[in-house]
C-alpha cells in the first residue's frame, strides 16, 4: 500500500507551514506541533480524504524532553494512501481526537493506561487495562516487564500438601499486587454514569461474551439504555513482552493474541518483519502461507458461526462447525506440530516443509466443505427465526466504517470493500484470484452472509495454491536461508556447521534489525491487524505497536447496542466477533 | 364402592402415576442426551454403566449430595416455595390425564386416571397458569438480575400463550361437546376420527404453546444461556437446581403432550395389536412421539427473541385461534 | 471397597456410592478465559465428547462441580474468579488447564497471575499451550481418579478445612452488590 504522495504532501504543507514532511524507507510522516494537530487531523480528514482512522499510539524517549511521541495512522480508502502523524507531547499533554474520530477515544485511553499521557478533552479518561488504583504504567520504558512484585501469594497446593524440601514446585512467592473485589468495584463505578435504574453486569466471566469481556448495560426494562464495556481482563502485556524479546521470539505470541487464527497473525507479523528486515521470501513458502492463513481463516469463520449460532440458540449448528473445524485443525497439526497456537510461520519461510500427503488433505477436504456450507445454509440462512433474530439488528453505516476504524468483515458487511489482501497485497494474494464480498445494509444478517461467503473465496485460494503447490517440484525451497537474518531449517542445523553457527548467532544475540519504522498488516478474520514497529536498531524492537481489528470493531458496540434489547446485544456481538486475546493483547 | 376402597385406588393411581412419570422423566435426561449427541454426530452419554444408562442415577447422586447454598440476600421462603411451585402444577397436570379405557378388576370398574371430572380441561389450564409461579418465584426471590429478567420473560411469554392455548383448545370441546378428558377421547372413538382431522389449525396452535410453556427452544427465553446464563434458575444449586429442567423440559413437556394425544390424536384409540395393553402402548407411543418432536426443535432452531414471541402470540396466533374457533362454531352450528 | 474399617461395611459402600455419583457427573463451569478456552471447547464438541463422562458445562457456580481454568487468568480477573469459584457448592474441583493457569505460561509480565494456584486450590494440573483435547479428557479421568481415592469424606472435610483457614485470614471475598 502506497503513502501519501509527494502531491498531497505539498498541499498540506502549503495549507500548514510548520508541519514537516518525512519520508523514511517504509512510510510517510508529518511531524505537527500538537496545537495544530487537530486542525490538522479535520484537514486530513474532510480535505483530503484520510476517512479511516487506523491507530494511535505513543512511543517513550525517556532521554528527550518532552519524552512521549504521538504517533496517528490515517488511511484515505479513495487514493488508497497512508500517513503517520506524529506530535511530541509536551508536558505529557495531548489533545484528544474524539471529536474528529470517536474511535480516537479508545486509543487515547489505551495510551493513557499504559504510557499516563494525558487527553485534554477526553470525555472520559480512564484506564483502559489496568484496573483503577493501579499506579503504574506499564509501557514506560522504566518499567520492568515483570512488573514490581509486592505481594506474598503463596501457591495454596504447596500450603496444603505442606512445603516439601525440595519445594514441589519452583516459583517465585512475591507477586505483583492483585486487585480487590473493592478495587474491580471502583474500576466498575469510575466507568458507568448510571442512567437507568437497572444495571446488569455482563461479565467478565460470562457465557455469552466470547471471552472475558465486560459489560455494563444499564436496563430499562428489556432495553439499553446506555451501555459500557470494561476491557483488560486478558490484558497479558503483549507490547511489553515484544520490547523484550527478539523478533523472532515474539512470533508465538502473536499466535497467542487472536488464538482462533494464529496463522493468519503469524503471517501478518511475519510481514511486517520481513519488510524491515528486507527478507525476500521463496514461492514456495509464500503459496504455504496463503493456503493456511485462508484455511485458518475458515476455521476461524466457522467458530464464529458455532459460537454465534450458539448464542442465539442454535446448538447444533456449534458441533456441526467444530466437525469442520477438527478437520481443518488435523491439516495444520500435521504441518505444524500443534492444533490451534501453531507457530508455523518463521521470518523467512516456514518452519517445517509441507508435510507429506497434505495436499491430498486438503484436496479431500476441498472437496467435501462445500457440502457443509450447504448444510449451514439450510440450518440457518433462510430460517425465519435467524432472520428474525439478525436482520436490522445493529446497523452500521458506511460513515461509521471510517469514524470508528472498522475493518474485516464488520466494514464490509456495510459495504465498504476494504480488504488488506486486494488493497496491499501480502504473501501470494497478488498472485491468486478471489472475489471480495460486500453487504449492503450493514446489520448482522449482512455480516453473516459476507463472512459465509468469504468462506467460499476462501475455498477458492486455496483450490489456487493447491494447484499451484503441486506444480511446484517437492525440493523447492520452503525458507530463504541466505539471508543473514532468517534461520536454518532444523534438519540442516544437524547437518551443516555454517546453519549450526548461524542458528546459535541468531538465537543468541537476535537479528539485528535496521534502524527506522514500518507499519505492515494482514487481513485476519477480525479485521486489519497491524504490526507498526519502530526499530533503532539492534536485535528487539524499540516500540512494536498491534493495531488490532478486533479491538476497533468492538468500539462501536455501545453505539450501536442503545436501544437495543439484551437479546440484540448477543446477536450483535457474536456479528462484531471479537477475541480477548486481541482486543486486549 | 366403598369409601376406603376407592381412596385406596386412587392412592394407588397417585403413587403409580408419580412413580412412573418421574421415572421416565429423570430417564428422558438420558434421553435427551443421547439424541443430542446422535443429532450432533457425537455418542451422548456412554461410559457411565451400559450405554449410559446409569448416568441419571449419578447426576441424582451428586445433585442430592451437594452443598445447598443459599444467597445472601435471599428471599427465603420464597426461594424454597419457587421449588415446590415448579414441580407441583406439573405433576398435577397428570391428575386429569386418562392413560386407557376403563377395565374391570375384582368385580369394581376401573378408571384408568387419577380424578375424571367433568371439567378437567378447566383444571388443565388452571395448573398450566400455575407454572409460572415457580418460574417468578424462583426470578424474585433468588435476587439476581439474570433470574429476575429471565423470570420476567417467562411470565410474558405464558400469559399471551394462555390465551392462545384456551381458545385452541376451545374448538375441540365445541366438537366434543365435554369438557372431561374421557369424554373427549370417547367422542373420538365414537366418531371414529381423531380430532385433528377436523382441527388441524388448533393442533398446530397448540404445538407452538406447549412449547411456549415449557421453555423449549425456540422459546426458551427463560434460560437463554448466553444472554442470562441459566436465567431464573441460576442461584439454584444441587437437586433444587435438578428439579426446574425436571419440571419444566420433561415433566411438563410429557403433560402437555399427553394432553395433546387426548385433545386431537384420539387418546389411547389404536388398533388391538399389543393384546390387552395396547390402549396404554398406543397412548405412551403417541405421547412419545410427540415429545419425540419437541426435543428434537430443541437441538434443531435458534431462539426467538422475549419481544417477538409474544408480538407471534398476540399479533398471529391468537387472531388465529380465534377464526378457527368461530369457523368450527358456525361449522358445529350447521352441520 | 468391602473394607471393614471402624466405619463399618455399610459406610464405606454407601462412601463409594457417594463418590461414584460425584466423579461421574463432573459439571463443569462454562468459562473461558483464553486460547485453551478453545480446546475445551473442542473436548466438548463432536470428536471428543465430554458427554461421554457425563461431563456437560453448566453456566451457573451454583450448579457446577468443576472449574476448568482455561486460559491465561491475569490479575483483573483473578479476584472474580475466585469470588466464581466461592459461589460453587461444595464438593468442588478444579482443574488448571494450560501453562498460563498452572503456572503464568510464557507470560511472565506485569499483568499476569503467575499461577492460579496462588488464589484457588488446585487439583490437576494440566500442562500444555494449549493442551490437546485429550489432555484435557487425561485430566479429566485423573481427577475422577483422585475422587475416588480420596473419598468423599476426606474430600469434604478437606474442603472444611480450607474454608475455615480461608476465614480465618480473612481471605473469603464478600459479594459485590452492584
Amino acid at each position: 500500500m502506497p503513502w501519501m504522495n509527494q502531491v498531497t504532501a505539498d498541499r498540506v504543507k502549503r495549507e500548514f507551514k510548520e508541519v514537516e514532511v518525512e519520508r523514511t524507507k517504509h512510510t510517510t510522516n508529518l511531524h505537527v506541533r500538537q496545537e495544530k494537530l487537530v486542525d490538522l487531523m479535520l484537514h486530513l480528514k474532510e480535505k483530503e480524504g484520510y476517512k479511516l482512522f487506523v491507530d494511535h499510539t505513543c512511543i517513550d524517549f525517556p532521554e528527550k524532553k518532552e519524552r512521549f511521541q504521538g504517533i496517528y495512522l490515517l488511511y484515505n480508502p479513495d487514493a488508497n494512501e497512508r500517513v503517520l502523524v506524529k506530535t511530541w507531547a509536551v508536558g505529557g499533554e495531548l489533545p484528544s481526537l474524539e471529536k474528529v474520530w470517536p474511535c480516537a477515544r479508545w486509543a487515547e485511553r489505551e495510551a493513557y493506561d499504559m504510557f499516563g499521557v494525558v487527553y485534554r478533552g477526553h470525555e472520559n479518561l480512564r484506564r483502559m487495562f489496568m484496573w483503577e488504583g493501579y499506579s503504574h504504567f506499564p509501557l514506560r520504558k522504566d518499567f520492568p516487564l515483570e512488573g514490581i512484585p509486592e505481594v506474598e501469594l503463596p501457591s495454596l497446593t504447596e500450603l496444603y500438601a505442606g512445603r516439601t524440601d525440595p519445594p514441589s514446585h519452583d516459583y517465585e512467592l512475591v507477586h505483583t499486587r492483585v486487585p480487590t473485589l473493592e478495587d474491580l468495584e471502583r474500576t466498575e463505578k469510575s466507568r458507568l454514569q448510571k442512567k437507568a435504574q437497572l444495571v446488569l453486569n455482563w461479565g467478565p466471566l460470562h457465557p455469552g461474551t466470547h471471552g472475558t469481556i465486560w459489560f455494563l448495560f444499564d436496563l430499562d426494562g428489556e432495553r439499553v439504555v446506555q451501555s459500557d464495556v470494561i476491557l483488560g481482563q486478558l490484558h497479558r502485556g503483549m507490547e511489553k513482552i515484544a520490547e523484550n524479546v527478539y523478533y523472532f521470539q515474539f512470533l508465538p505470541y502473536t499466535d497467542r493474541m487472536d488464538y482462533i487464527s494464529a496463522i493468519c497473525n503469524e503471517l501478518s507479523y511475519v510481514t511486517a518483519v520481513e519488510k524491515l528486515l528486507e527478507v525476500e521470501v521463496p514461492e514456495k513458502a509464500r503459496y504455504v502461507r496463503t493456503m493456511f492463513a485462508e484455511l485458518q481463516r475458515i476455521n476461524s469463520h466457522l467458530l464464529w458461526l458455532g459460537t454465534g449460532a450458539l448464542d442465539l440458540g442454535a446448538l447444533t449448528v456449534f458441533l456441526y462447525a467444530f466437525r469442520e473445524r477438527e478437520k481443518i485443525m488435523d491439516i495444520i497439526e500435521g504441518n505444524a506440530g500443534f492444533r490451534l497456537t501453531s507457530a508455523f510461520l518463521r521470518i523467512g519461510g516456514l518452519h517445517y516443509d509441507l508435510a507429506e500427503g497434505t495436499l491430498d488433505v486438503v484436496r479431500a477436504f476441498l472437496k467435501d466443505f462445500p457440502n457443509r456450507l450447504k448444510e449451514y445454509h439450510n440450518l440457518l440462512t433462510r430460517n425465519r427465526i435467524w432472520l428474525r433474530r439478525t436482520k436490522e439488528v445493529g446497523v452500521i453505516t458506511r460513515e461509521d466504517v471510517y469514524d470508528y476504524g472498522l475493518t474485516g468483515p464488520v466494514a464490509r458487511g456495510s459495504g465498504v470493500p476494504y480488504d488488506i489482501r486486494k488493497l496491499e497485497p501480502y504473501a501470494a494474494y497478488g498472485e491468486v484470484d478471489f472475489d471480495v464480498p460486500v453487504g449492503e445494509v450493514g446489520d448482522v444478517y449482512d455480516r453473516y452472509l459476507v463472512r459465509m461467503e468469504e468462506m467460499v473465496q476462501s475455498l477458492r485460494i486455496v483450490e489456487q495454491c493447491l494447484s499451484k503447490l503441486e506444480k511446484l517440484p517437492k525440493s523447492a525451497p520452503f525458507v530463504n536461508k541466505e539471508h543473514p537474518a532468517v534461520m536454518a531449517p532444523k534438519e540442516e542445523v544437524f547437518m551443516a556447521l555454517e546453519d549450526m553457527v548461524k542458528n546459535f548467532r541468531i538465537v543468541v544475540h537476535g537479528e539485528s534489525a535496521p534502524p527506522g519504522e514500518v507499519y505492515a498488516s494482514g487481513e485476519n478474520p477480525r479485521g486489519e491487524l497491524g504490526f507498526y514497529i519502530y526499530s533503532v536498531g539492534g536485535s528487539k524492537p524499540y516500540r512494536l505497536r498491534i493495531r488490532s481489528g478486533a479491538l476497533y470493531n468492538l468500539s462501536i458496540f455501545p453505539k450501536l447496542i442503545k436501544d437495543g434489547t439484551i437479546a440484540d446485544a448477543i446477536a450483535l456481538l457474536g456479528s462484531l466477533d471479537p477475541v480477548v486475546g486481541e482486543t486486549d493483547r | 364402592m366403598e369409601l376406603w376402597l376407592s381412596v385406596l385406588i386412587t392412592f394407588v393411581k397417585v403413587l403409580l402415576t408419580l412413580g412412573v412419570f418421574l421415572g421416565i422423566s429423570t430417564y428422558l435426561t438420558w434421553f435427551e442426551r443421547k439424541l443430542a449427541g446422535h443429532i450432533q454426530g457425537r455418542l451422548g452419554p456412554k461410559l457411565v454403566g451400559p450405554f449410559g444408562l446409569l448416568q441419571p442415577l449419578a447426576d441424582g447422586i451428586k445433585l442430592l449430595t451437594k452443598e445447598s447454598v443459599v444467597p445472601q440476600n435471599a428471599d427465603k421462603p420464597v426461594y424454597y416455595l419457587a421449588v415446590v411451585m415448579a414441580v407441583a402444577p406439573a405433576l398435577l397436570l397428570f391428575s386429569v390425564i386418562p392413560f386407557g379405557p376403563s377395565f374391570t378388576l375384582f368385580r369394581y370398574e376401573i378408571k384408568p386416571i387419577v380424578s375424571d371430572v367433568n371439567i378437567a380441561l378447566l383444571l388443565v389450564f388452571a395448573f398450566g397458569s400455575l407454572v409460572v409461579y415457580g418460574t417468578i418465584f424462583s426470578g424474585w426471590a433468588s435476587n439476581s438480575k439474570y433470574a429476575f429478567i429471565g423470570s420476567l420473560r417467562k411470565s410474558a411469554v405464558i400469559i399471551s400463550y394462555e390465551v392462545v392455548l384456551g381458545f385452541s383448545v376451545l374448538g375441540v370441546i365445541l366438537l366434543a361437546g365435554t369438557m372431561s378428558t374421557t369424554g373427549i377421547v370417547q367422542a373420538q372413538i365414537e366418531r371414529g376420527v381423531w380430532f385433528i382431522v377436523y382441527q388441524p389449525v388448533a393442533f398446530v396452535l397448540y404445538l407452538f404453546c406447549m412449547l411456549a410453556e415449557s421453555g423449549r427452544v425456540p422459546f426458551d427465553v427463560q434460560e437463554a444461556e448466553a444472554e442470562l446464563v441459566t436465567g431464573y434458575n441460576v442461584e439454584y444449586g444441587g437437586m433444587r437446581f435438578g428439579v426446574f429442567p425436571l419440571a419444566e423440559w420433561y415433566l411438563n413437556v410429557m403433560a402437555l403432550s399427553a394432553i395433546a394425544v387426548v385433545l386431537f390424536l384420539g387418546g389411547w384409540s389404536g388398533p388391538h395389536i399389543f393384546g390387552p395393553v395396547s390402549p396404554y402402548v398406543w397412548f405412551i407411543l403417541k405421547m412419545f412421539g410427540l415429545v419425540f418432536f419437541v426435543l428434537w426443535l430443541h437441538w434443531t432452531l435458534p431462539r426467538f427473541q422475549a419481544r417477538d414471541i409474544t408480538e407471534i402470540g398476540w399479533k398471529v396466533m391468537l387472531p388465529t385461534a380465534i377464526a378457527n374457533l368461530v369457523l368450527t362454531a358456525v361449522l358445529v352450528y350447521v352441520f | 471397597m468391602a473394607t471393614l474399617n471402624s466405619n463399618g461395611f455399610v459406610l464405606t459402600t454407601v462412601d463409594e456410592l457417594l463418590s461414584w455419583g460425584r466423579r461421574n457427573a463432573l459439571w463443569p463451569l462454562t468459562i473461558g478465559l483464553a486460547c485453551c478456552a478453545i480446546e475445551m471447547m473442542h473436548a466438548a464438541a463432536s470428536r471428543f465428547d465430554l458427554d461421554r463422562l457425563g461431563v456437560i458445562f453448566r453456566a451457573s457456580p451454583r450448579q457446577a462441580d468443576l472449574l476448568i481454568v482455561a486460559g491465561t487468568v491475569v490479575n483483573k480477573v483473578a479476584p472474580m474468579l475466585k469470588l466464581l469459584w466461592e459461589q460453587m457448592p461444595d464438593p468442588k474441583w478444579c482443574i488448571t488447564m494450560g501453562g498460563c493457569a498452572s503456572a503464568g505460561g510464557p507470560f511472565p509480565t506485569y499483568s499476569t497471575l503467575q499461577g492460579i494456584d496462588r488464589i484457588i486450590p488446585v487439583d490437576v494440573y494440566i500442562p500444555g499451550c494449549p493442551p490437546h483435547p485429550q489432555g484435557l479428557l487425561y485430566g479429566i479421568l485423573q481427577l475422577q481418579k483422585k475422587i475416588k481415592e480420596k473419598g468423599v469424606n476426606k474430600y469434604d472435610k478437606a474442603f472444611e478445612e480450607f474454608r475455615k483457614d480461608m476465614e480465618r485470614q480473612g481471605l473469603l471475598p464478600r459479594e459485590v452488590v452492584v
